[in-house]
């Protein structure tokens, strides 16, 4: 036969319980499409989905950041990589690339970085493979945040 | 122009920059965390660069 224990229940005048948290509404379809329109803009240029959606200094700002480190990592030498199936590693650092949107195609095929074998000769090499990669990376995020913000989830 | 040091710091400055405006809503809280995450990069950076150092290779 199954025990069953009785939980006592937590004091409602404890001082550690947080109180509950307001249930988020959905947002409507509408807002989702704009969302969604946000984000994908947000890919091809880094911060024209918060543009869109009316936050210019937040999408200046993040164009600015994204467009400095892809340019830092192109002027280090670095290198824009392509997925290799002998070497795994190499498909994460690919899907982070991609999140530079357009650019990384364009950068893939450009004499600018070698048609995108950067300079492993160079001395600052690594270091524009991580400012490239981290490019990628930020522009994601940025892109999730355009996201929340054009659904309401945020300010 | 660029060497280690200030390519670090550019980083910090641009990573701690988006990370503050992302994660926090309001100007004070945003300063305030960004100022530290970049502390915390510059610090973190300095302090690992110090522990590799009897390890050049």
């Amino acid at each position: 036969m199954e025990r069953v224990v009785a939980r006592k229940p937590k004091s409602k005048s404890s001082s550690k319980t947080k109180p509950a948290a307001e249930p988020v509404p959905r947002p409507d379809r509408e807002k989702v499409t704009k969302a969604l329109f946000a984000s994908f803009l947000g890919w091809i240029i880094p911060g024209a989905g918060h543009c869109y959606l009316g936050k210019w200094g937040r999408g200046g700002l993040y164009l600015a950041a994204v467009v400095l480190l892809l340019a830092l990592g192109v002027g280090l030498d670095g290198r824009i990589y392509r997925a290799q199936q002998d070497q795994p590693l190499t498909m994460l650092a690919s899907f982070a690339s991609m999140g530079n949107g357009p650019a990384h195609f364009i950068l893939r095929q450009s004499r600018l970085t070698g048609d995108g074998q950067g300079n492993n000769r160079s001395p600052f090499y690594e270091f524009g493979n991580t400012f490239i990669l981290v490019a990628g990376l930020l522009n994601m995020l940025i892109i999730l945040d355009a996201y929340d913000v054009g659904a309401g989830y945020k300010p | 122009m660029f060497n280690h040091i200030t390519l670090m710091i550019l980083f910090a400055l641009v990573v701690s920059g988006v990370f503050a405006c992302l994660g926090k809503d309001t100007l004070r809280e945003r300063l305030f965390f960004g100022l530290w995450l970049f502390l915390g990069l510059i610090v973190g950076g300095m302090a690992l660069s110090w522990l590799m150092f009897p390890f050049p290779r």
